[in-house]
């Protein structure tokens, strides 16, 4: 490897961005698509993937920068790290993602004292893995049974935890356990355990699964591990509470940076559909085609406008969060997996062949799978916002106006440091993205740049007025798990209403601009495949909707530049080298 | 505001929402019956925490209901958090 520079680690600026580190994964080079599909056929993680992002310091993405790290704006940290997700998934998921899944419990449950020595761990490169599930027991956490007694001055941890990232190689893991009896909520505290030599603790088997076959995902069982007092974050039996606003940091991040997947597969469709022949014209001359890519890339849009605007609300409106992030969690990956299940259609016998150069949209498909099932659940995203939906009603009842500042997805302006304390369990007292759907503002920009679009958009916002009033009138009993599939389908179409006014205020906020989020094609294609979820049926969108969207496409392979609502140069034909570190993660266990 | 902030008046106003809830009668709870051991889990808990944040114009974490199970000590968390 080429020693060029390396860098230092605070301070987001003028650091490269990691698509010049990582080059373009359609020519030779170690964290092309081939070795990415190579490394996934041998379940391993990429090593100079993994080489990078040390000499980068991506750790120090996860850690606030009041800590010493990089982390201020959400927005801008998901931007950084979208490179990974264009590339491997599993990288993004292996290397930082479930490290940040159990570091944000310690930014918000932890004492300062703790909170500085998870700081310099992560700075120096350590990983954590986040040990709170039990197969037995799938999203229900509350009926977990792995506890920890406490005696002599330490917590002593038995039982077993189950599909854990990273158990066997990460030098620290975060343990839920059971600490007490009486309220159930509060029976569970966070142990957060440092690895020692000969501690009590088998967490040596692999887990096997289909997606994301790269990363080390395995089982651990605790047979009397000892963990300081010292070391519990919080106070005793916090746990639920700390991880109910833990869970709404990743649930918000983990779709926004998914939609780089998209990104990526929507890319290579374009380089496919050009490239193979058929029927006397290239595949992109198919009408049928077209349309599925039109759907795709649509439905990618629709994502990315959610999640964007609800990884800005983590830091604009974070009593909002609890709600909006499972929101988000629940729907964006869903319409980022129709969206690629779309992109496997039109790739055909390359698809399920896996023909080269294109094997890696195969992979995409399976580690997209794994998205809308791991960490927080579709069904247990649901099963969040439905306890919520009758005071969310009320509230959105009273909201007039949105806050347009979530839909700014392109603001040069950083969003202020994230405030842990400011998330909440609650439903929020106003309705800041809802709210777009009627906010007068969004209405006067839509009539003087897509006044076309109105009937739609009147048609939208009384459906998202009819289904609140649906929504105010449940009653407890028809809030729980145990409730009747309807109750279900008012949280799900709540959630679509969220999308069409993040779409309508992205648009607002955009409008006069070159964005794409300014196009009234664009707006009414989204608009449409909402209205189509929402109906069950989807209308096939207007031909010169498919041609904008596939020249789009198009442009945006041309010009190496991202296809998604926030574009960024991607792919540089000329890699940037960097000096990997000694030391760093290459022949560790489990790499 | 519509009721005072008094102990035993929010008491009187909770009570009327557990009964309107419909999972247990009248007579058979007292203020001092653990909510869990009527029925109210979870989502009852959110339920009431909307309810009195609309009722007494306050800002009430779910977690309230964790720490104050009962109607009166659930009353006395209320009052405190609204004289702050």
């Amino acid at each position: 490897m080429t020693l060029s520079q390396t860098f230092p680690f605070t301070g987001a600026l003028n650091r490269p961005d990691l698509e010049l580190l990582f080059g373009d994964p359609h020519i030779d080079g170690p964290f092309n698509y081939a070795a990415i599909a190579a490394d996934d056929d041998a379940r391993r993680m990429n090593t100079f993937a993994e080489g990078v992002l040390d000499a980068w310091g991506a750790a120090a993405e996860f850690v606030p920068a009041a800590l010493g790290g990089r982390w201020t704006d959400t927005s801008a940290m998901v931007t950084r790290l979208r490179p990974i997700f264009r590339r491997d998934p599993a990288v993004g998921l292996g290397y930082g993602l479930t490290t940040l899944m159990a570091a944000v419990n310690v930014w918000i449950g932890g004492d300062e004292e703790q909170q500085a020595d998870l700081a310099m761990r992560l700075l120096r490169g350590e990983r954590i893995a986040t040990a709170f599930h039990e197969l037995d027991h799938g999203n229900d956490l509350l009926h977990n049974e792995c506890t920890a007694d406490f005696g002599g001055g330490v917590w002593k941890v038995r039982g077993a935890k189950q599909i854990i990232n990273n158990i066997d190689r990460a030098e620290s893991v975060l343990i839920m356990a059971r600490t007490s009896e009486g309220v159930v909520a509060r029976q569970f505290s966070l142990l957060l355990w440092h690895k020692a030599p000969g501690d009590p603790v088998d967490t040596t088997r692999r887990v096997l699964t289909a997606g994301m076959r790269g990363c080390w995902i395995g089982a651990a069982q605790f047979d009397g591990v000892k963990i300081s007092a010292r070391r519990i974050i919080g106070s005793e039996g916090n746990a639920v509470a700390t991880a109910l606003k833990a869970f709404q940091i990743t649930r918000a991040t983990i779709p926004a940076l998914a939609v780089g997947s998209l990104e990526a597969a929507l890319h290579e469709t374009i380089l496919y559909a050009r490239d193979r022949q058929l029927y006397g014209g290239s595949v992109l001359d198919i009408p049928h085609a077209r349309s599925l890519y039109a759907d795709a890339l649509t439905d990618t849009l629709i994502a990315d406008a959610l999640s964007g605007s609800v990884v800005r609300a983590l830091h604009l409106a974070p009593r909002e969060s609890f709600v909006l992030s499972a929101v988000a969690k629940y729907l964006a990956p869903q319409l980022l997996m129709d969206a690629i299940q779309q992109l496997s259609v039109l790739a055909g016998s390359t698809f399920y062949a896996r023909t080269e150069p294109y094997s890696i949209l195969e992979k995409l498909v399976r580690d997209l799978i794994v998205v809308p099932i791991g960490h927080a659940g579709s069904t247990s995203c649901l099963m969040t916002i439905l306890p919520n939906l009758p005071v969310w009603a009320r509230r959105s009842e009273r909201t007039v106006e949105a806050d347009l500042r979530l839909f700014e997805l392109n603001a040069s302006e950083e969003l202020p440091a994230l405030d842990f304390q400011a998330l909440s369990l609650g439903a929020g007292s106003t309705d800041s993205l809802g709210a777009a759907l009627h906010d007068p503002r969004v209405r006067q920009a839509l009539a003087q740049h897509a006044p076309q679009l109105l009937p739609l958009v009147y048609e939208l916002a009384e459906g998202f007025k009819r289904e609140r009033a649906i929504a105010r009138a449940l009653s407890p009993d028809q809030l729980t798990a145990e409730s009747a599939a309807a109750s279900f389908d008012v949280a799900r179409r709540v959630s679509l209403f969220f999308a069409a006014a993040a779409i309508l205020g992205s648009c607002a906020v955009a409008a006069g601009t070159s964005d794409l989020a300014a196009d009234p094609l664009v707006v009414e294609a989204c608009l449409e495949r909402v209205r189509g979820r929402l109906a069950h049926q989807q209308r096939p969108l207007r031909r010169e909707i498919i041609d904008r969207l596939v020249d789009h496409g198009e442009w945006c392979v041309d010009e190496s530049r991202s296809v998604g609502l926030r574009p960024v140069t991607i792919y540089p034909k000329a890699r940037q080298r960097v000096r990997i570190p000694a030391g760093n993660r290459e022949g560790r266990r489990g790499t | 505001m519509t009721i005072d902030v008094v102990p035993t008046q929010i008491e009187q106003w909770l009570t009327g929402r557990v009964i309107a809830y419909g999972k247990v009668t009248a007579d058979k709870f007292t203020v001092d019956t653990p909510l869990s051991e009527l029925g109210l889990d979870s989502v009852y808990a959110l339920t009431l925490c909307g309810d009195i944040e609309d009722e007494f114009e306050l800002e009430v974490d779910p977690t309230i209901v964790w720490d104050y199970p009962t109607i009166r000590e659930l009353a006395g968390g209320i009052a405190q958090l609204a004289t702050k």
